[in-house]
């Protein structure tokens, strides 16, 4: 009648989540109960990724500072640790031991929900991220299309944490993240359309083994031989990524010149580290999503040489360094463009999204299908 | 475990129901409607369509809720103590019975449906064949329902024009700030 | 179905757990002194001036109106993007690549009205 579930089948057959209950099985003693078990498997799996999600957060912040620094001429944090580099530790103990305020009209309990509402919604699409071919927690089929649906509801979090302060550049700070946010979703949303056509999946690790073969780098989906709408469509999703995540030019919810920190300039301390959490993850979230989806995501030269040592463990490590690889690019690429570029106005930002990223984004969708339909068939490399 | 997460998605999603209509703040109302459609989406989820549970996610939880926000914005329902009065809906004799026929109602109907096609689980329903792949949703969304597709543009379409006519007659009428008066400005000295 | 979503709700109870775990670690740490001028909402140093319970323009509601009706379009648009190669190997891709075009084309119909009506137009 039902299916008898429990937690060790939470996992997809080959996952890290069933490797790892492989290797406690082998190692449980006899006064362990077996309900233990599953219980434990669930819980170091969940703690990997949250640990992941930690060390990307933490090292996004250290990095950024730093490559703000330098592009200013500066050093940035130097002083714990080797280049500061044990700087966003200090930083995290600071935070933690900082207090944690509530303004008199807060509205309590909306205040103190809204930051961990941001942060669930964004890490729990982090599962969906596999970080290498053999270890994902989960393994689905509309893998982008999940992402893209969690990481909409951060933005409820925002007005929340915005409407709740009860402070106008809160709420101002917050109304602009949710005006900016769903204007640029449905570029995004578009633009990622053109890989899936080609790829013919939504599945994250169905469309990396699609861009396998030509040493790693030929097959990519971003070269124009593949798609000639690729170009495009991955300036159009990079554009829109920026806006996502709030980043420069895009900073306007949290325009520190005009709003002083936007919809969280009455948090502090750790629930104001936890918006900051969200927004580092966002962003590596989001450039291991290019990744996966335009450059070829878990291919690279180094995973091709692992691949002809034919070594299981070597080409799951590759595998694992070419994304991660792949994503810090991506956030340096998106730390260059906040110290380069100055601010857009809000109108600016409207029409950007409106009048030119939308009907570019669809425009590219049907010249790509042009492509894939009528033209792949008879091209003789596809 | 699939039946017992169904059956407390679904007494949340009853539960943030009644905090739609109960609780005296629009925002706690629009807030509580989110939590159904996400009690909606897990149970979807549960029946074996991602793809609905996702656009659930995304349409409702994602665009719907930001519309209603704004529109909450827009009118400034604050917590103003003259609005708490009105948004609230109090118990009394008549609704409570109201309330309890029509859920009587309900929970027959739910039997009659039960007893007719026979009891299903929602662990069953997934076997009895959801179309839950892409691949075949586009094949009976662009083959069999070829002229509803159409249509929807058409819908969309109408509602853009709809939406144009409706903001164009209200413009003008923004105002730069709302009243003052926060309950809680009022014990403090000025 | 729960075998490969369960992930995303543990992960999520789990990072639920870990927020209210920090929160915690904070409150106990951190201190806390409470004065009525320091709960005041941020102006600036300055008192605050009114409330913050501010009236939104139209705008807002333009864009979020917009945003729903094209988000539909992109979902609908999904399944054909996933199924475009395979309708063209089962030779109804032309077919299938009209009736698109189609919708897009009404949609962007639309989305000219709108521009040309000024909807667009956050300066006004």
């Amino acid at each position: 009648m039902s299916l008898p579930l429990h937690l060790a089948a939470l996992a997809a057959p080959r996952s890290a989540t069933n490797q790892i209950n492989d290797f406690l099985t082998g190692v449980k003693p006899d006064f362990v109960p077996d309900w233990a078990l599953p219980l434990t498997t669930a819980l170091i799996s969940v703690g990997i990724a949250v640990a992941i999600i930690s060390l990307v957060a933490m090292s996004g912040t250290w990095l950024e500072r730093k490559v703000s620094g330098h592009i200013q001429c500066r050093y940035g944090p130097m002083r714990v640790g080797w280049h500061g580099w044990l700087q966003p530790i200090a930083d995290g103990v600071k935070l933690l031991l900082k207090e944690d305020m509530i303004p008199l009209g807060a509205d309590k309990p909306l205040y103190l929900l809204a930051p961990a509402l941001v942060l669930a919604s964004i890490l729990g699409a982090m599962a969906v991220f596999p970080l290498a071919p053999d270890f994902y927690f989960a393994d689905i089929d509309l893998g982008i299309f999940t992402i893209l649906a969690l990481t909409s509801t951060t933005t409820i979090g925002v007005v929340m944490a915005g409407w709740s302060s009860n402070s106008k550049w809160s709420l101002y700070g917050a109304m602009r993240e949710a005006a900016q946010v769903v204007a640029y979703e449905i570029p995004l949303g578009i633009s990622l359309l053109v890989p899936v056509m080609v790829a013919g999946s939504f599945n994250l690790l169905e469309v990396s083994n699609g861009q396998a073969g030509g040493f790693g780098v030929l097959n990519w989906y971003i070269w124009p031989w593949v798609n000639p709408f690729m170009g495009p469509a991955f300036l159009l999703f990079f554009i829109a990524i920026l806006a996502e995540t709030k980043r420069a030019p895009f900073d306007l919810p949290e325009a520190e010149s005009e709003l002083v920190a936007g919809f969280m300039t009455e948090y502090s301390g750790i629930r104001w580290s936890f918006f900051f959490m969200e927004e580092y993850a966002a962003m590596f979230l989001y450039c291991v999503v290019g990744s996966f989806f335009f450059f070829g995501g878990f291919e690279s030269p180094l995973t091709s040489l692992a691949r002809a040592t034919d070594v299981h463990l070597l080409v799951q490590v590759a595998a694992a360094v070419t994304i991660i690889a792949k994503g810090y690019a991506g956030l340096f690429l998106m730390m260059w463009l906040r110290w380069t570029l100055p601010r857009v106005r809000i109108d600016q930002v409207m029409t950007l999204g409106y009048k030119y990223l939308t009907p570019l984004a669809l425009a590219c969708v049907l010249g790509a299908s042009v492509w894939e339909v009528f033209l792949a068939p008879v091209l003789p490399w596809r | 475990m699939a039946e017992l997460l169904f059956y407390l998605l679904s007494l949340g999603a009853i539960g943030f129901g009644i905090g739609v209509i109960r609780t005296h703040m629009p925002l706690y109302s629009v807030l509580s409607l989110l939590g159904t459609f996400f009690c909606l989406a897990g149970i979807y989820l549960l029946a074996g369509f991602p793809f609905l549970a996702a656009t659930q996610l995304l349409v409702y939880a994602g665009a719907i809720m930001v519309l209603f926000l704004f529109v909450i914005m827009l009118l400034n329902l604050g917590d103003r103590d003259e609005l708490n009065r009105q948004t609230g809906v109090a118990l009394s004799g008549p609704r409570l019975a109201a309330a309890g026929i029509c859920a009587g109602l309900l929970g027959l109907a739910g039997l009659i449906a039960a007893g007719w096609g026979g009891k299903v689980t929602p662990t069953e329903a997934v076997a009895a064949g959801g179309v839950d792949r892409l691949n075949d949703i586009a094949e009976v969304l662009f083959g069999r329902y070829m002229l509803p597709f159409e249509a929807a543009s058409l819908l969309l379409l109408a509602t853009m024009v709809g939406v144009m006519s409706l903001a164009k007659r209200q413009r003008g009428e923004e105002t730069e700030a709302g009243d003052t008066g926060w309950p809680w400005h009022k014990g403090v000295e000025q | 179905m729960l075998t490969s979503y369960g992930p995303i709700l543990v992960l999520i109870a789990v990072v639920l757990a870990f927020a209210v775990g920090n929160i915690i670690i904070s409150e106990l740490f951190g201190k806390k002194t409470i004065s009525i001028a320091k709960g005041d909402p941020y102006e600036c140093g300055s008192r605050p001036v009114g409330g913050a319970r501010l009236r939104l323009s139209i705008h807002f509601y333009l864009v979020a109106v917009l945003f729903i009706l094209f988000d539909v379009e992109s979902l609908l648009l999904i399944p054909w993007a996933v199924a475009a190669r395979g309708f063209a190997g089962a030779g109804v891709g032309g077919v299938v690549f009209a009736e698109v075009l189609g919708f897009v084309a009404v949609l962007g119909v639309g989305l000219a009205y709108v521009w040309r009506k000024g909807g667009l137009r956050w300066d006004r």
